[in-house]
This record gives structure tokens, sequence and C-alpha cells, in this order.
């Protein structure tokens, strides 16, 4: 491990983390390798904001610093998305067009070794369902800031009880006016208050837990 | 400010933000979508005239029967892209004539706009910005609902429905991030702080001078001070320190000094920064909250400083039964009142909350008090 790419990252350094990228790929280090150690940096950056050291802000940037640095390597975001740690399918259901908290939601998944499907915003019921058997995800997110999607939220995890998907999956579902209580009402598995929350209940489902 | 008054209605909100005691929590509506919905009205035809507007909100306000207050007494659709720098999508344009509005996160702001505003200077960068790059005309429609101020405040006046402000204004952050889109902009914190630090204090100049002077004129008793994405939750110490708290702090000091009441509009997580609001002038502020802040830890910190307003969730406005409502505003009033506070939705009241749980928030405030 680079504990100086690590360090880098999870300080903000950006210029640092590309030219470290670059001594490591120059050394020998193989693309495997240096995303273990961004990914190491990551996850300190996750501990940081559970623990109110850092906020979104520094999730935002470092995901960005982490995407630079995928690219440095001459890769795309999908060779640190391998699925390690599971796939989740991401949305912002029907009759909502907002997606500030789900692409960042998207880039902290990604970033923290998920697959994301991102089926965007005005999302239809089915095409959730569809995404999700087609990637075989674990987890499927449902964003929404309008309270008057919540309707189409309760639609779309029908859909999984409908095509007996709703026990092989864990649906949480996110964004400004979500809380658990909701997430109990309309028959989700968790409700994720924040990107990092939304990495942990993911976690949690992919292992067995209850998100 | 809000003078002495024979309508109980004022008396309590004035004696709330002074941490006077009360005969009763008072209750203010911040109805919006919600009070055309409530009163069988489209949002289309709601967003047609700020007076129409404005009786829909007195209709709303009368059907509720026992509130004090609303938030604003009326509402233009075009004073959120010039909040923003942003499109929304309309009622009846965008979508359908009875669909919510959608802020649009669009990016139409670049990096190249930094210069283009030092350069310009903010007034005649945001005109034309407004009209050229997110529809032609915005800015007349909006200079339109400001012409309408004297009327709305006439027609609210005489239906002798009390209300906080006629006005919202904001930091330069709010505007730059609206425009940029969050991400970006965070991204731009990080990237170039120099840069917009120096587009911010230039465009800060004057700024909110004409909204200020403008409500002093109307009578308004307060000015909303809008914040949204500048929260605490979603920043990094250092950069709210240096891009958020300045501002606010200043802009409180300006309205303040007009004589106004800043209505510090939170919205999202403020919990970290609530002991720097101490640095605010005592007894004049209302902080207004949605329920992602800790509203007992603002209580705690602030309870003897400022009048705290809220914080009804909107899912549980929204999607909860009549009882639930009742329940938890019982528990508020108790918990943050009687003394210092204003029971409210966190931030609107949700277009599809049902009218019997709008008159629980109601009902449970006037319950307390019997």
């Amino acid at each position: 491990m680079s504990e100086s790419l690590t360090t880098a990252l999870v300080e903000m350094r950006e210029d640092d983390v590309l030219g470290a990228v670059r001594a490591a790929k120059n050394a020998g280090a193989t693309p495997a390798d240096i995303i273990a150690d961004l990914q190491a940096g990551m996850k300190e950056i996750g501990d940081k904001y559970e623990a109110e050291e850092y906020y979104l802000s520094e999730l935002i940037m470092s995901a960005e610093i982490f995407k630079r640095a995928l690219e440095e390597l001459g890769l795309d975001k999908s060779a640190a998305d391998t699925g390690r740690r599971g796939t989740v399918v991401l949305g912002t259901v029907h009759t909502d067009i907002h997606d500030i908290g789900k692409n960042i939601v998207a880039s902290v998944l990604s970033a923290n070794g998920f697959k994301v499907v991102d089926l965007g915003v005005d999302v239809p019921v089915q095409a959730f369902v569809e995404a999700t058997q087609e990637s075989g995800a674990q987890v499927v997110g449902l964003s929404c800031l309008l309270t008057t999607a919540f309707p189409a939220m309760q639609e779309t995890i029908a859909a999984f009880a409908d095509a007996g998907l709703r026990d092989k999956v864990s649906i949480i579902i996110g964004g400004g006016p979500v809380n658990a209580d909701l997430a109990q009402q309309l028959g989700a598995d968790g409700a994720g208050a924040s990107a990092q929350e939304a990495v942990n209940l993911a976690a949690s489902a992919v292992q067995g837990g209850a998100a | 400010m809000i003078a002495p008054s024979s309508d109980p209605r004022w008396e309590r909100l004035r004696k709330s933000v002074a941490l006077e005691p009360v005969d009763k929590v008072p209750v203010c509506l911040e109805g919006v979508a919600w009070s055309a919905r409530v009163i069988g009205m489209s949002l289309k035809e709601f967003l047609s005239d700020p007076l129409i507007a404005t009786q829909a909100n007195i209709d709303a306000f009368e059907l509720v029967g026992n509130a004090d207050c609303v938030n604003n007494p009326t509402f233009d659709l075009s004073s959120l892209p010039f909040l923003w720098m942003t499109g929304v999508k309309r009622p009846g344009y965008d979508v359908g004539d009875d669909e919510p509005w959608q802020v649009e996160e669009s990016g139409y702001m670049t990096t190249d706009d930094y210069d283009r505003i030092l350069e310009m200077g903010w007034p005649a960068f945001q005109a034309q910005f407004l009209n050229e790059r997110i529809r032609p005309g915005l800015l007349e429609e909006f200079l339109g609902f400001l012409r309408a101020g004297p009327a709305v405040v006439e027609k609210v006046s005489a239906s002798g429905m009390p209300y906080l402000c006629m006005a919202i204004i904001i930091q330069p952050f709010e505007s730059l991030c609206g425009g940029r889109t969050f991400s970006q902009f965070i991204l731009d914190l990080y990237r170039m702080p120099d840069k917009v630090e120096e587009v911010m204090q230039s465009m800060f100049q004057g700024l909110n001078d004409a909204a200020i002077a403008g409500s002093a004129a109307l009578g308004s008793p307060g000015v909303w001070i809008g914040g949204w994405r500048s929260a605490s939750r979603m920043l990094a110490q250092p950069l709210w320190d240096r891009f958020v708290w300045p501002y606010v702090s200043e802009l409180v000091t300006q309205v303040d000094a007009a004589g106004l009441i800043p209505i510090l509009h939170f919205d999202s997580d403020w919990t970290r920064d609530l002991s720097r609001l101490l640095e605010l002038p005592a007894k004049k502020c209302i902080l207004s909250l949605d329920s992602m802040t800790d509203v007992r830890k603002a209580k705690e910190i602030l309870g003897d400083h400022m009048c705290i307003m809220g914080d009804v969730p909107p899912a549980l406005l929204s999607s909860g039964t009549p009882e639930q409502v009742y329940e938890h505003c019982t528990q508020l009033v108790k918990d943050i009142g009687p003394t210092g506070y204003i029971l409210q939705s966190g931030c609107d009241i949700p277009i599809d909350a049902p009218l019997e749980n709008v008159r629980a928030m109601a009902d449970a405030a006037e319950d307390a008090a019997s």
C-alpha cells in the first residue's frame, strides 16, 4: 500500500494524488494495486464523514479526485465499480427530476467499490425492475425530492414484489423529505440521509444484514 | 419589526421574536403550492398573477382557521431563477398544469462566467444571464412581480392576515452554486477558491440593498435570508467559515439595521454551526428550520438568543395521519416552546399535505395553550 497516495487523497491534495498515481504506475505498480490504495483513502474519508470530521464537500471532492486518478491510469470509472462490493441500481423515481443527491450517491458508491447502474431521473417503475434483473443487483436505491413522488416510490417497491424479487433485493430510499419512518411506511428496507449512509446501508445489505 | 398591536396574532409574533412570554405558541403557514392545492386552484393559475397567489394564500389561511400568520403572502416562479441562476420547469408549460414546479440542476453557468461577473458587474451579468441563457423575458417577469408588491400588501392588509416577509435575499454562495450545480461548485471551491472569493466579494456589494429597502418601504415585518446548499452538513468547516458565514452574518446586520426581522430560512442540517448564531443580534432574529437540523439542540444553544421556527417534517405532513401530526406538534410545542417559538412546517407545507394534517398542526398549538 502507498501511504502517500492514500494520505494525499484523504487530505484532498488533488495534484499530489495524480503525481503519486503517475509515480506508482512508472514504478510498475498494477492498476489494481493503485485502485486499492485509492479505495483505502475513500474508506478513511467515509470514516471521517461518519465521525463528522468531514462533510459532503469532502465526499464530492474525493470522488472527483478518484475519478481523475483512474483517468490518469487510462481507465474509466467502470474499472473501480467492478461490483467487488456488490451492485446497486439507482435512480430518481417517476415524476421527479431532481438528481443532486442521487448523483453524489452514485459517485461515492462507485468510488467505494460498488458497481452502480444509474438509471437517471423520472425513471418508470418497470425500468428499476428490469435493470435489477439484468444486472443481478443486490441493492436498489430510490431517490426523490418531492413528497408527491412518494406514491411512485411505493409503486416501484410493489413492482419488485409483483416480479417476485422483493426478498432478493434490499431497497433503500433517499432524498430531502425521506426518513426512516417513511421507509417503513413505504415498505423499503432503509433510508439513507447521506451518501455515506447509502454506502453503509448498501454494504450491510450485500453482507446479508438488514439495510 | 413588528409593532405592538391589539391583534393577538401579531402580538404573539412580536413577543415570540423578542423572547417574551406568550399566551399561545403562534402557528405560521408556509403554504405556497399547498395553498393553491387545498383551495382547488391549479398551480398554473396560482402562478399566473401575484395577486391570485396572494388571494390563494388568504383563502387557505382562512380555511385552516386558527393559524396566526403566513410566512410569505405571495409567490412568483420567476423569483427562483433570479435567486438560483438556473431554470425551473413550470406548471402549464414544462409540466402539467397542476404538477409541482421543479428546479433544474443543469449548470447554466461555467467557470468562465467568474471572469465575466468581475468584468460586467453582477447586476449586468445577471440580467443578461437570465434573459439569454435561461429564458427570454425572465428578468421582466421578475421585475413585474416586484412591481406588484404594493398591491399585494394592500390586499393582505385588507384581509387582516398577518405575514412575516415580502422578500427573499441570499448570499453569493447560493446564486453561484445554483448556477454551477452543487457538485461543480464544490469542486470550484477546492480548485479556484481565490477566484470564487473575489467574485463573491464583488457581487456582494449592494446585492440585496434594493430588496431590503423595498421590504422596509412596504412595511414588511422581516426579510428571508435563504440558506439551502450552504448548510453546515454540506461543507467542510474551512469552506463554510470562508464562503458562507461572513456573508450570512453581514446580511443579518444589514436587515437588522433596516429595522426588519432577519428570518434565517435554513434548510438542511446546520447543527454543527448553531453556536455561531450566537454572534448575531439577540432577540431580533427568527431561525426557521426544515427538520434536518437538530431543533432541540438549536433550542439548547439558542433558546435565550433567538426565536426558533419550524420544523414539522414534510414527510409527516404529507403522509402521516392527523393524529401523528398532532402528537408530533404537541411535543414540539412542549420541547421548543412556549417562549421564543413559532410552530411551522419544515420549509414549505408539501403540496399533497391533507388539510386535516395542517389543521392538526394548528390545533396542537391551540390545545397546548388551553
